[in-house]
């Protein structure tokens, strides 16, 4: 597959194909960041990361690729790690970020605390949301999904979903200021 | 945090009116607090979409992993035992130390290298030894074996305990070697040896013999012992989700029979997530595919015979082609947002394992069971398949392979099932194969007879739904046609009764009747403008049905049109699942229906008729009445008594041809109605029903959010990407 055709794989939500063309990037992934104090748990983990920050930015109509997709995701990769590495207080001091893209523009200010606090919610409020914002999917339908009794029910658990998300939201962002 | 997250809300979701849009923009641009709320709950969604967008990475980047391990692990796994053996039987450790001891204890079998054998020596090792073991054109193998259990052997036959000069604690020792005439051969085969323990240690490993320098065996490359398993007949195991049964007999149900359990269980095959989508508000029903079915049958002829294997090995697919094929298919990772299924074990999958086929397999264990059990919880079949896939590995390597590709609790729990070391059960060359073909095979029957019993379902509901909607619309129309035609024929008599009491003569046909009040005109004209008032008052009287005066401004006469009322109250009326009165006036065609106000009928009686009425009710299948005849304003009670279809038709006879025609369709649609109310409800029923089995089924309880690890230690610089 060729790295144009992986692109509009990623426009079109073909994951898994998208997937199939990527997937080959993950071992060297996984070289990089257990030869840096993290767990194959974590390069699969910030793999993910990248290609959901892959997908966002292929997302744009103006997105032109600035060096082979492989390169580019490797880039997208060590970033996120040294972003970590930071948060983790574990930065090393010769390290330099990749040129090639910052992560931290993509997703906005204080992006990290709010999917913290959406990751602090139990189960179903993680459910109800990814139902209701990514799939896009009817209040009826996550009623019946999600064994609420009726639509209302679902409407106000989405509400106070919410709420918590946002009481967390700013729980986390108080003690990270302290 | 002031509480705005209903207005964000609604004003994100474009739930705002203009104007209140405009405020809120307003309120917005000027509160700082607002605006950080607003911020906040943006990014709340976002992170809402980032996780589902990661969770689906998740999951095909999980299954691009397994299938990958698979095919990968399976072959150095069966190189490395192979080597052991082929190294052991090359040293012939055991013969080294003295010829004699050697002729002395080594026990000697000739064996057909053409057919499976099972040896047993006299301190009760037992190899197991497949057909085509030994690398050999000669038929004949004779076999020499050597075992040392207890200290005296040990010591009697100079063997060490040591490895690498730690000592061991041994269970035993044994020497195998094969030859064709005198010549040693190779073993291309593997060899189930078992050794006789009094309890089993779980730390015991497998080492190999090599001789060091000194002439001394060491002991190295140590490798577990797994526990061997013990089948089951595979039927009578639990392969259902934990909560399935429980459920069932929470609600009642038949559970321990089998059959309908079983047949329940699978009809959720390809059961999509939410029902909705496949029919809209009459889904499901309780589907039972039973063994009388003729689809199931077919089914069981298809797959269930040898031939269909020969035809599996001939046709020179790989079956694990087969799998990565049908997983393709299977997850619709590349359409989502098109479908939306359970991401959990397919019932179709539990199916076509859960039978005699699978019968000394480790599928046919305890351990497996206990497996299935918390894997029916993960919101994947990922974990399953790997079973499924590794059936002639021990347990204990597809725990592991499962933990190695999971994080946070499910590792944690594949890694205690790793650590119990269970092991295999052995299985014929080449069965592994066919199984898994059989499994593949016997999925896609279940999963289409599910579809195609489901279909049948839908297409049936349907029908019945069509056929209600024609007869509906039929009694709609009748309704409207008959309350228009006895609008204007009541309508009709109270403006001749008008007419009569100030002393004109007139009669319907005589002008031109108003079309009912939903027309919206009237056209009604009269010579004297006094007059024109009387259509309307008459218009009015006859729509509210309550009495009226009118006096003419002209004249100064007064008419009067008295309506009466008249109040039914119908015993024990909660009893009966729908109720209806009926007014049968001897001066209108048909008859008029009575609406129920609360508990009561009530109806204003026009003066210038006499009334009968009719009261039906139904209760299931079963219709009651009363009869009231030359009805009077005030109050009754109504006691209704069964119907039948002959007492019916005498009531009838006693009206006019149209107003018992009419009635008697209008009882047979109620009749219908009435089936159809009943069905109704047990459509709804079967809904509630298969719901709660649903959830009870698929419960991804333990989710697939990602848990992030503490980290590592930190190194001290930063490595590069490994080059190619």
């Amino acid at each position: 597959m060729t790295d144009k055709e992986i692109i509009e794989c990623l426009r079109n939500n073909r994951y898994q194909k998208a997937i199939d063309g990527l997937y080959n990037v993950l071992p060297s992934v996984k070289k990089f960041i257990t030869a840096n104090s993290g767990t194959t748990d974590d390069a699969k983990d910030i793999f993910q990361d990248a290609l959901v920050i892959l997908y966002k930015k292929a997302q744009a109509k103006d997105f032109v690729l600035s060096a082979p997709l492989k390169t580019y995701l490797q880039a997208i990769v060590k970033n996120l790690w040294l972003q970590e590495l930071r948060r983790r207080n574990k930065m090393p001091l010769d390290a330099e970020p990749s040129d090639l893209i910052d992560v931290t523009t993509v997703e906005g200010k204080n992006f990290d605390l709010a999917m913290a606090a959406f990751n602090l919610l139990g189960e179903k409020c993680r459910q109800l949301l990814v139902l209701f914002y990514f799939k896009k999917k009817s209040f009826r339908e996550i009623a019946s999904a999600l064994a609420f009794g009726d639509e209302k029910t679902a409407k106000n658990q989405k509400y106070r979903c919410i709420q918590k998300a946002k009481e967390n939201y700013l729980t986390l962002s108080t003690r990270s200021h302290e | 945090m002031n509480n705005n997250t209903e207005q964000i809300t609604r004003y994100l979701q474009n739930e705002m009116s203009g104007e209140e849009r405009t405020a809120f923009e307003k309120q917005l641009s000027a509160d700082k607090n607002l605006q950080e709320e607003f911020f906040i709950q943006q990014q709340i969604i976002k992170a809402a979409e980032t996780a589902g967008l990661k969770n689906e990475f998740a999951k095909v980047i999980r299954k691009k992993i397994v299938n990958q391990r698979l095919v990968q692990w399976g072959i150095p796994a069966i190189l490395i035992i192979a080597a052991f053996v082929f190294y052991a039987v090359k040293t012939n450790l055991f013969s080294r130390h003295s010829a004699k001891e050697n002729t002395e204890s080594a026990e000697q079998f000739v064996i057909s290298n053409a057919d499976d054998t099972i040896i047993e020596t006299r301190d009760g090792v037992v190899f197991a030894i497949p057909a085509h073991a030994f690398n050999s054109k000669s038929d004949k193998i004779r076999l020499e074996i050597k075992t040392a259990l207890n200290p005296y052997d040990i010591m009697r036959q100079g063997l060490s305990t040591t490895s690498n000069g730690a000592l061991l604690q041994t269970a035993g020792m044994f020497y195998l070697n094969g030859y064709d005439g005198d010549q040693p051969v190779s073993l291309i085969k593997e060899i189930n040896v078992s050794v006789p323990a009094k309890e089993i240690n779980p730390a015991m490993q497998l080492f190999d013999g090599v001789e060091d320098s000194s002439g001394q065996i060491n002991w190295v490359n140590p490798k577990p012992v797994e526990n061997r398993l013990r089948t089951y007949d595979i039927t009578t195991l639990d392969f259902y989700p934990p909560n399935y049964i429980p459920t069932l007999k929470a609600l009642q149900k038949n559970y321990a029979n089998k059959k309908y359990t079983d047949s329940l269980y699978y009809s959720f095959s390809g059961y999509p997530l939410y029902i909705g989508k496949r029919t809209y508000d009459m889904n499901s029903a309780d589907i039972i595919i039973s063994d009388n079915d003729p689809e199931r049958n077919e089914i069981d002829m298809d797959i269930g015979n040898e031939k269909d294997y020969e035809r599996a090995d001939t046709s020179g697919k790989k079956y694990d082609q087969l799998l990565k094929k049908d997983t393709a298919k299977e997850t619709p990772a590349d359409q989502l947002g098109t479908e939306f299924y359970h991401y959990e074990i397919d019932p179709a999958r539990i199916g076509s394992i859960w039978n005699e086929k699978f019968n000394n397999t480790i599928l046919a264990t305890k351990e497996f069971e206990e497996r299935l059990r918390y894997m029916h919880g993960l919101c994947t079949a990922e974990y399953l398949n790997a079973y499924l896939e590794g059936l002639n590995y021990p347990m204990y390597k597809i725990d592991q392979l499962c933990a190695d590709n999971s994080t946070g609790q499910i590792r944690k729990k594949f890694l205690e099932f790793a650590a119990r070391k269970d092991g295999r059960v052995m299985i014929n060359e080449g069965l592994q194969e066919k199984l898994s073909f059989y499994f593949q095979t016997k999925y896609k029957a279940y999963q289409q007879a599910a579809a195609e019993t489901w279909a049948k379902h839908e297409a049936e509901l349907a029908r019945l739904n069509a056929i209600a909607d024609v007869k509906q619309r039929e009694q709609a129309i009748r309704d409207f046609t008959r309350e228009s035609s006895n609008y204007e024929e009541e309508f009709c008599a109270n403006l001749s009764e008008a007419y009569r009491q100030v002393g004109i003569k007139y009669r319907c046909n005589d002008t031109i009747i108003p079309t009912p009040p939903a027309s919206n005109y009237y056209n009604v004209t009269i010579s004297t403008p006094g007059w024109k008032n009387l259509d309307v008052f008459v218009n009015q009287v006859t729509t509210n049905r309550q009495t009226g005066t009118y006096t003419d401004s002209a004249t100064g006469e007064t008419i009067t049109l008295t309506y009466k009322e008249v109040n039914i109250h119908i015993e024990n009326l909660a009893d009966y699942d729908r109720v209806f009165v009926y007014l049968l006036p001897d001066g209108l065609n048909s008859f008029q229906r009575i609406e129920q106000k609360g508990n009561n009928f009530k109806e204003g009686l026009n003066s210038l008729f006499r009334y009968d009425a009719v009261a039906l009710a139904y209760k299931g299948g079963q219709a009651y009445m009363y009869r009231q005849t030359l009805l009077q304003p005030g109050e009754y009670s109504f006691i209704l008594s069964p119907l039948t279809g002959s007492e019916l038709k005498e009531v009838l006879k006693k009206y006019s041809n149209q107003q018992s025609a009419d009635l008697n369709t209008e009882i047979e649609y109620r009749l219908f109605e009435q089936q159809e109310f009943v069905r109704q409800m047990q459509v709804r029923k079967d809904i509630e029903f298969r719901q709660m089995i649903e959830y009870a089924i698929f419960d991804c309880s333990e989710g697939d959010v990602f848990i992030r690890k503490p980290a590592a230690p930190a190194k001290d610089s930063v490595k590069s990407f490994p080059k190619k």
